[in-house]
């Protein structure tokens, strides 16, 4: 053993629900060294770092912390002991002053015994790290007048106040301005030569040239290679978070001739995407790809009429629209089937015959009164045309496995007989074999002449299926591509 | 948790119910006119306004007002009803209810208030409008035409058991909801909104106009009740109702439907209707003082409260 | 840099104490006697009832919460101390029971809520017919006069300490100490912290239950003493003597600036807020305008303010989130 590892990472596993996220992760980070973990998103990045932090168990393997094994009970345990996390979505409150932010739950006492909190020291101590860190703010303000990336330091002063030994940073530079990264990157340096260890979680492969020294890759839950960062080049870390086989369960047959145009944007723009323009046509699978927070499920979002967009126009089947809301677009039989299957995608808590004819309701039953002869035919019908697995049609959702929820949101709208079906991330999440079933089910879609939109993570996915695929980075389209120019490389180099 | 006391937690209600209705029926005088009086004057009415509580529980929300809504739509539809208009006094009520309802429901779908905040500022905002601006005085005196709608009776069997009319007038309303919650594809969409807002708005539903026409007709509810009230006891006074709001959710809470919506309904409603009227009675026949009565209700929500959170735990439980 | 002092909490307090010192000089212009030490005198005393029940209710408030029970607690506290007191009993135990009775129901809520984890609009309501139930039994319905002379002073106009009532001294004392406590010790750090992030204070190891619970058991202990002050004015016990109570200590909590989702505001805010309801009632009184018609407008000019209220909140909200993606 190397006796300047910190912290050992042996034989890590991990499942969901059946699916298996992590297996097998060997990893060891040095004392003092910046460790970057990259990987697709997918990978298995978060829920490595999680387990690490604290915030799950994992289900087989070891952890060993300064070449001892450890058994990681909680989070606090994990902070005390010296590792802390700092996740994408901070954990600050807002109203607090910064220094009751950095001490939150463990307040300095004047006395003893006494519950009465020592504010001089707290201050102190604060304003201590915070001139560490080269922030000069005082300790006394709201965390709600702060910039994102002071926001950030005060997670890093959070967890430099625990004596922290090992900081895991979640994706750190993906709201920061150039500016901000710099000085990110010289605080970086200045813990290293603290012998402070920094776990970097990143998909922006040109910054790690600046900061890495050494770089693990993820790919599908498992580790691909540990590289030393002299020797790395963005092409070789690219092949390896990337390279599979495109295995044919795709099954498409791409578009030679293109229908009719049934959706157009212009220059749409919302606080979270600014003058993003695309089309699709009847017999289309076209494709969104990029980064997390590229402002896609936004995007969509608005297209679909569930969220608002400030300028711009949808055309929709021809017709032109500044303002839209579902009912608009679900009459004009569009259907969206979000990023988020329990809570947006159908209601858990009803039966699946109910969830199925949800959009249909007015088509089925012309005068408003429910038939449950023609639910129970109806709900059937597609049970069986998607494959659903299931003894009843009455048991709720929520007690379906995940590739079957979504085949549940899917029979929705094609019950409801839409032309546009928009997905967001359709396989997510989802066993190999509901993959294909739903690759098939947009394969015959498109076949009927309808259209699709899908929003994806999965590289190979959009490779695979998509007669076009754009590419958003940063709430922008950067690139289109059609299926024959499109390599994987191709769309991450636009998404970073 | 074994299969007997599964079923014993799912048809609780209804064995409660019948506990308190054999107590209260071994200590009255005469039990079957006891029953029957207790469901003719105090059953019907208090379940019409007891409905629209719970449609507007269903959506996941609440309707604080109904109570200061019956008074005030009765009062004004009283002043006319007593210079003999009777049918557009009834008009009048049944509009001003269904209009502040409407307004309730646009707080509470487009302004996004909380329908806490929205019903009870509206409860307040009412209730003073009655006392103030109409003087606060009695109406009474009306004439046989009005109040026959609610003293009289479809059948009598005696002149203490009968099928009165507010009975049959209950029964009606309950059943058109009944059909309308359990069996048009609105009821379905009302559901849909109180298990999970997002979700039914992203199938397209207006949920807006949704959560307006339960509250529009929670407050419709509140003027009929209002109305048959003043009816059957010749008399319309501004006071009417303060404790409408806390009797509906009692009784909607312990009918098994659940505070957070999408779940229950009105059948639900009318067991608890039952219970509440029951326990009252079983109490005042017991002799005991109806000054217990509040607090009695009070530990009958909590006791309700919490056998629904048991179910819900034990529900989760199944599913490991 | 330097911490901007007119931020947005500020500016609403700011905007507040103005609206006050307008309303004042407004009144005083349009009544006779309204600018006196006298009214100003009475106007502080009446205040201080509404100030100490909305003390505790903004701790429930500030965790996110509501107690809707504290009107009835008033009541119920009241006819415990004057029962007591009407029978014999020494004016401190009296005083003791009734605190009790409060504290019981503020325990009471605070398992429901906190540990149960019951909904806390729906248990609040019930303790709330719970409380006004006990007290309208344990009193008979009737009114219960005390006839008893220390009790007496509590509440008599004369009792007068350097100038000013006892109760505003009794009511100074306890918000001086709530606010020490809400703003330096741990415990209020908790509320809120809680208040804020409920999942951010747990995953630093706060607990939340024992917060909850002593957070409306304060909130009962002090509609109690609201209670008792009340009664002590007219040296009865009155079942109905809280009815509607909780409706102005919510509204004074809002009011001075700490919003229904709490994590932010404080008693300062409800200082300010108490001050302004009593000033409105005061002054519609000194008007010559009807108690009916007083509620009316003053429930008219509550409902606009929280209306108001949400409505910044939610543009503010949506401003952050902007700032935020950008």
């Amino acid at each position: 053993m190397h006796d300047d590892v910190i912290l050992e990472i042996r034989n890590v596993s991990k499942s969901f629900s059946g699916v298996q996220v992590l297996s097998g992760i060997n990893m060891r980070v040095r004392k003092g060294e910046v460790h970057v973990v990259v990987g697709e998103n997918g990978a298995g990045k978060s829920t490595l770092m999680k387990i690490i932090s604290g915030v799950y168990q994992k289900d087989g393997g070891e952890l060993l912390f300064e070449g001892k094994p450890i058994e990681v009970k909680s989070i606090r345990q994990m902070q005390e002991m010296g590792i802390s996390i700092i996740h994408q979505e901070f954990n600050l409150l807002p109203n607090r002053t910064i220094a009751q932010n950095i001490f939150l739950g463990r307040e300095p006492v004047k006395k003893r015994g006494i519950p009465v909190i020592d504010i001089e020291e707290m201050n102190a101590k604060s304003r201590e790290l915070l001139g560490f860190l080269g922030l000069n703010v005082d300790p006394r303000t709201r965390v709600s007048s702060l910039g994102i990336a002071q926001q950030q330091m005060i997670e890093v002063a959070k967890a430099l106040s625990f004596k922290s030994k090992v900081l895991i940073m979640d994706e750190p530079t993906a709201t920061l301005t150039r500016n901000e990264i710099s000085k990110l990157f010289e605080i970086i340096r200045k813990l290293k030569n603290e012998g402070v260890s920094i776990i970097y979680i990143s998909h922006r492969l040109e910054e790690l040239k600046e900061i890495a020294d050494t770089i693990s890759v993820l790919r599908d839950g498992a580790l691909v290679g540990t590289l030393d960062a002299k020797e790395a080049t963005t092409d070789k870390i690219i092949k390896m978070m990337v390279g599979r086989e495109i295995t044919n369960q795709y099954h498409r047959e791409f578009c030679t001739e293109v229908g009719e145009e049934v959706l157009r944007i212009d220059n749409l723009s919302s606080y979270r995407f600014k003058n993003v323009s695309l089309k699709v046509h009847r017999g289309e699978i076209v494709g969104i790809s990029g980064l997390v927070g590229a402002g896609r499920t936004e995007l969509i979002k608005a297209i679909f009429g569930f969220d608002r967009f400030e300028s711009g126009e949808v055309v929709l089947f021809g017709k032109k629209y500044r303002r839209l809301n579902t009912s608009m677009t679900t009459r004009l039989k569009v259907g969206l089937v979000p990023e988020d299957r329990k809570d947006e995608g159908v209601i858990v808590e009803m039966p699946i015959r109910e969830n199925i004819v949800h959009a249909s309701l007015s088509q089925l039953f012309k005068n408003g009164i429910l038939n449950k002869k023609t639910e129970t035919e109806t709900a059937n019908k597609y049970v069986k045309e998607l494959g659903i697995v299931t003894n009843s049609i009455d048991k709720h959702v929520m007690y379906l496995s995940g590739g079957n929820q979504q085949k549940v949101v899917v029979a929705k709208w094609l019950c409801a007989q839409c032309d546009l079906i928009l997905f967001d991330e359709p396989t997510r999440g989802i066993d190999v074999g509901a993959r294909e079933e739903i690759y098939e089910i947009m394969n015959a879609l498109v076949k009927q002449g309808k259209a699709v939109l899908m929003i994806s993570s999965d590289m190979p996915e959009l490779l695979g299926l998509c007669d076009r695929i754009y590419v958003m980075k940063d709430g922008r389209i950067t690139q289109e591509f059609s299926h024959s120019e499109a390599t994987q490389e191709k769309l991450l180099a636009c998404s970073i | 948790m074994s299969k007997v006391s599964g079923f014993i937690l799912k048809q609780s209600k209804i064995i409660l119910l019948v506990v308190i209705v054999v107590v209260a029926s071994i200590f009255a005088n005469n039990p079957i006119e006891n029953i029957f009086t207790v469901i003719m004057s105090q059953a019907t009415f208090m379940l019409i306004y007891c409905l629209g509580m719970t449609l507007a529980i269903l959506t996941g929300g609440l309707d604080l007002s109904v109570g200061s809504v019956a008074a005030f739509s009765s009062y004004i539809g009283a002043t006319l009803i007593i210079e003999g208009y009777v049918v557009p006094g009834i008009i009048v009520a049944l509009a001003i209810g269904a209009g502040i309802g409407a307004i309730n429901g646009l707080l509470i779908s487009k302004v996004k208030l909380s329908p806490f905040i929205a019903t009870y500022g509206m409860d307040w905002l009412v209730r003073g409008l009655v006392l103030f601006i109409l003087a606060g005085k009695k109406i009474f005196g009306f004439s046989p035409a009005f109040t026959s709608i609610s003293k009289g009776a479809v059948v009598e069997f005696t002149s203490t058991m009968k099928i009165s009319n507010p009975f049959v007038i209950a029964l009606v309303i309950f059943l058109v909801l009944l059909f309308l919650m359990r069996k048009t594809t609105f009821g379905r969409n009302v559901y849909c909104v109180g298990l999970n807002a997002s979700a039914t708005r992203i199938t397209g539903v207006n949920t807006d106009r949704i959560i307006t026409i339960i509250y529009t007709i929670s407050g419709l509810l509140a003027a009929i009740a209002g109305l048959l009230y003043a009816a059957v006891l010749d008399c319309a006074e501004p006071n009417m109702g303060t404790h409408y709001g806390l009797m509906a959710i009692a009784a909607t809470l312990v009918g098994g439907t659940a505070i957070t919506g999408g779940k229950g309904g009105v059948g639900n409603t009318i067991i608890g209707v039952l219970i509440m009227v029951f326990l009252t009675n079983a109490l005042a026949v017991l002799g005991v003082s109806h000054l217990w009565q509040e607090a009695v209700f009070g530990l009958v929500i909590i006791f309700a409260a919490l056998m629904e959170k048991a179910r819900q735990k034990q529900i989760a439980l199944l599913q490991m | 840099m330097k911490q901007k002092k007119l931020n947005f909490q500020n500016r609403e307090k700011l905007g507040l104490v103005i609206g006050i010192v307008v309303l004042f000089i407004i009144m005083s212009i349009l009544a006779e006697g309204f600018f006196s030490w006298y009214n100003i005198h009475n106007l502080l005393r009446d205040s201080s009832i509404l100030l100490v029940v909305a003390t505790g209710m903004t701790l429930v408030i500030l965790l996110g919460k509501i107690d809707m029970s504290a009107g009835s607690v008033m009541s119920l506290t009241a006819i415990v101390t004057t029962i007591l007191l009407a029978n014999g009993a020494h004016v401190v135990v009296a005083l003791l029971a009734g605190l009790a009775s409060g504290a019981l129901i503020g325990l009471l809520n605070g398992y429901l809520v906190g540990i149960q984890k019951l909904d806390h609009f729906v248990t609040t309501f019930a303790t709330m017919s719970l409380a006004k139930g006990l007290a309208l039994v344990i009193c008979d319905g009737d009114i219960i006069n005390t006839g008893n002379n220390d009790f007496k002073a509590i509440g008599a106009s004369t009792s007068v300490f350097l100038g000013l009532h006892v109760h505003i001294w009794i009511v100074a004392a306890i918000f001086a100490v709530m606010l020490f406590v809400l703003t330096k010790t741990k415990f209020g750090y908790r509320v809120y912290s809680i208040g804020g992030s409920e999942q951010a204070a747990m995953l630093a190891g706060i607990s939340t239950r024992g917060t909850y619970i002593l957070s409306f058991l304060i909130s009962g202990l002090t509609a109690s003493v609201g209670g008792i002050l009340l009664a002590s004015k007219a040296n009865n016990g009155n079942a109905t003597i809280g009815d509607g109570f909780e409706f102005s200590a919510i509204a004074t909590v809002i009011i001075g600036g700490t919003p229904f989702d709490g994590g932010r505001g404080g008693l300062v805010g409800t200082l300010i807020g108490a001050i302004l309801i009593s000033l409105l009632k005061n002054g519609l009184r000194f008007l010559n305008i009807t108690p009916s018609l007083q509620y009316v407008i003053i429930g008219l000019v509550i409902l606009v303010v929280i209306i108001t209220d949400v409505i910044i909140n939610e543009r503010r909200k949506l401003e952050e989130l902007r700032r935020v993606e950008q």
